[in-house]
């Protein structure tokens, strides 16, 4: 088991000190993220889950917005929440700070800065998004970290949660800093990595444009969890070339793209996922069906709806009928085998039970980059 | 002193004689930095000595502070002879240590030491293993961002290994700015003087370039007093920048005002570096070209002739060593 490897070690008192090794593991399984789930979130908080979840991601795109931080940062910090409840119960208890999903995104956004290298103080991380809520932040509160029962200001509560809660992360994503990208010569953003591939296809204006949006869409979905970025990003340029849709509402135009149709379609027969981008096909193949099943099933919810219109021309009916139309023609592909992922395997399995955050005061934790990430292995040759 | 506690009651930590973290001891404390206590250790299972640096946590406003998170992230990522290898990360209930391997002695040491005489095939092997691991970070897209005599390490053997990567950056998004304010000042590159928002590994070469000028003169050779001092004290030794020799220089932010000093002669170089070979010189005026542009990149560097005419670098493990006197206190050893 290469998860959790109970190393007795004599301290200098001759009782053993229980050290716990921590192997790195960017990527799980939809069945190992659904197992995890099932620890962390009670069924009957699922939805709950989900709709802060989409409140909180709503909110975070304002702050960064307001912070005008690039885009990466705010896919790290939706990477970094939805790790975080993969190893931690949601109680969805907004009133009790030791709870509250908002802390749990300040911290996220706060490390998210800092390995995104846009260093911003915490403070000021704090005061953008409680004006958002609308919270006075100077209102005094009871400091429930003390038992004296004094009151403090909320936003100095706030800020010992998140620090606390900082530690948990940092625990949590065993400290690789990596966002999963094998080596960080590679961009680790989806948004950026599109743009340096559609420009390598010399993909039009507009196909670049319907590739972001749809990037903007998959974003904040747990897709990140599951494969590496440039996987994410050869699926959606694929996607976007086999969609090729005839309209969309832009403000501007490139004059002349409207032949390119039968270039585009040359463009994708030509896509070789390992030679041009070193990614594994099993992994982009994973990517499109999931990325077409979030359309099946939340079209009129994601942003693409406001882009395309209504009914799809070519095929007389509403967009949705595209991706089904879509997912018919690739549901022979390869995807992921996740035999080894049984669900009473990942039972058996203690890396994926709760994170007992305890487990470094009674010993040691320490830390690895995980060999997991030799799947991915080709990518290294990308150059940035 | 540390990280708030949420829910579980603090855990007293043991002071003095630490218990056996993990398969480290922690010995003795050896240094302290602005974010860390370094301490000297064994690895329990081989006996290899290592130097274990904790990092101070909660006394940050901010939490885990972005120096620490650099170089648990960059040198995760890095493996060479001549980039310090970083053995393990653990955490204890309210701090993480980097287990580091044990560099007892560094090149401000040696160069401040007066007992101990350079040769030109000393010099020759220190600045090899810089550039060896200067170009090993560039080939991977990492700056430095803090090359200085006191942060390139001498390991027991006498490799050199380039360390403290507090400040280091990845080159993954070409349009976005740069902060300036890197580098310490005596090393700091003239577009970072004038306040360049984009610049590249030529940064970490202008540093090599004054490090190299520093071994042979054994005395920092640009040492500024103040950030506007910098700007003329590197100016009257290497000539002020115009629009000739560096394009586009008088539109960066901070390009104004100057003292119009001459471009130095051959021969005033000659003079000031009077042990260098002609080579030798080559080399150093490469590194320190103005213009970054101009600059030689570490490829170029390691393939100069000054490599290989004789003397041939030094062994390292016939280097030069700190020379043994009376105790000094060790904490204060590497203070600038
Ligand atoms: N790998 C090592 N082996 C031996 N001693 C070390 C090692 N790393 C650091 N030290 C010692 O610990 C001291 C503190 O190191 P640290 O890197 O935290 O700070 P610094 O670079 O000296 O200062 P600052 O934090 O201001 O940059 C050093 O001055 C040095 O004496
Ligand atoms: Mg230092």
């Amino acid at each position: 088991m290469d998860s959790k490897e109970n190393t007795p070690n004599l301290s200098e008192n001759g009782k053993p000190v229980i050290t716990i090794t921590q192997i790195s593991r960017p990527f799980f399984t939809h069945s190992e993220i659904s197992y995890m789930h099932s620890q962390t979130i009670d069924e009957s908080k699922k939805l709950q889950y989900n709709q802060t979840k989409y409140q909180i991601f709503q909110l975070l795109y304002q702050v960064i917005k307001q912070l005008k931080f690039p885009l990466r940062v705010l896919a790290t910090a939706m990477n970094y929440y939805q790790r975080f409840y993969l190893f931690h119960k949601f109680d969805g208890a907004f009133d009790d700070m030791d709870k509250d999903p908002y802390v749990v995104a300040i911290t996220c956004l706060l490390l998210a800065s800092k390995n995104e290298d846009c260093i911003k103080k915490l403070k000021d991380l704090q005061s953008v998004v409680n004006k958002l809520r609308d919270i006075d932040e100077n209102k005094p509160v009871t400091n429930t970290l003390d038992s004296s029962g004094d009151s403090i200001a909320y936003h100095e509560l706030q800020r010992k949660y998140v620090l606390a809660t900082e530690f948990k992360l940092l625990q949590l994503i065993k400290f690789d800093f990596s966002n999963g990208a094998n080596s960080l010569s590679i961009k680790t953003s989806v948004d950026c990595l599109l743009v340096q591939f559609c420009k390598q296809l010399d993909i039009n204006y507009r196909m670049s444009i319907l590739s972001w949006l749809i990037c903007f869409d998959i974003m904040s979905t747990p897709l990140c969890l599951v494969i590496p970025p440039h996987c994410i990003a050869v699926a959606i340029i694929i996607i976007s070339l086999n969609l090729k849709p005839q309209e969309i509402k832009l403000d501007h135009h490139e004059i002349g793209e409207e032949d390119d149709d039968e270039r585009l379609s040359e463009i994708l027969d030509s896509i070789d996922c390992e030679r041009d981008f070193k990614c594994p096909e099993v992994l982009v193949n994973e990517g499109i069906l999931y990325i077409l099943d979030y359309y099946i099933h939340q079209y009129s919810h994601s942003v693409l709806n406001n882009y395309l219109p209504a009914i799809d021309k070519q095929l007389g009916k509403e967009q949705i009928f595209k991706f089904m139309e879509l997912k018919e023609k690739f549901i022979d592909l390869k995807n992921m085998n996740e035999t080894s992922c049984k669900e009473s395997l990942n039972r058996t399995d203690e890396y994926l039970s709760k994170w007992e955050f305890t487990t470094a005061s009674k010993g040691i934790a320490r830390f690895m980059l995980g060999n997991k990430r030799r799947r991915f292995n080709k990518e290294l040759d990308i150059q940035g | 002193m540390s990280t708030p506690v949420v829910a579980s009651p603090p855990v007293p930590l043991k002071k003095r004689s630490g218990p056996a973290t993990h398969n480290y001891s922690k010995e003795r404390k050896v240094g302290e930095g602005t974010y860390a206590v370094v301490y000297l250790g064994h690895q329990v299972t081989t006996g290899r000595e290592i130097a274990i640096k904790e990092i101070k946590t909660g006394i940050f406003k901010d939490g885990l502070d972005m120096s620490a998170l650099r170089e648990v992230k960059y040198l995760q990522e890095l493996r060479h002879p001549n980039v310090i290898e970083l053995v393990d990360v653990f955490s204890t209930p309210h701090n993480l240590n980097l287990v580091l391997e044990l560099l007892p002695c560094d090149l401000e040491v040696l160069i401040k030491d007066k007992e101990v005489v350079f040769t030109m095939g000393d010099i020759k092997s220190w600045m090899l293993m810089t550039l060896r691991g200067i170009h090993h970070c560039h080939r991977n897209f990492i700056l430095h961002r803090d090359l200085k005599p006191n942060n390139l390490l001498i390991a027991p053997d006498g490799q050199l290994k380039i360390a403290d990567f507090g400040l280091a950056r990845a080159l993954g998004n070409p349009n976005e700015d740069l902060s300036s304010n890197v580098v310490t000042r005596w090393y700091r590159a003239p577009e970072l003087l004038f306040g360049a928002k984009h610049y590249t590994g030529a940064i970490d070469m202008w540093s090599i370039g004054i490090i190299f000028a520093e071994l042979m003169l054994r005395v920092p050779y640009l040492p500024g007093k103040d950030d506007v001092d910098q700007l003329d004290v590197t100016f009257k030794a290497l000539g002020t920048p115009t629009e000739q020799i560096w394009p586009n220089v008088s539109s960066l932010p901070m390009y104004n005002a100057l003292t119009v000093y001459a471009q130095p002669s051959r021969q005033e170089l000659r003079n000031r570096f009077s042990a260098a070979t002609e080579k030798a010189l080559d080399l150093m005026i490469m590194l320190t070209q103005l213009d970054p542009s101009r600059r030689c990149d570490s490829t170029r560097a390691l393939l100069h002739d000054f490599f290989t005419e004789l003397p041939r670098p030094t062994e390292p493990r016939d280097l030069p060593k700190k020379s043994i006197k009376k105790e000094e206190p060790d904490a204060k050893r590497r203070k600038i």
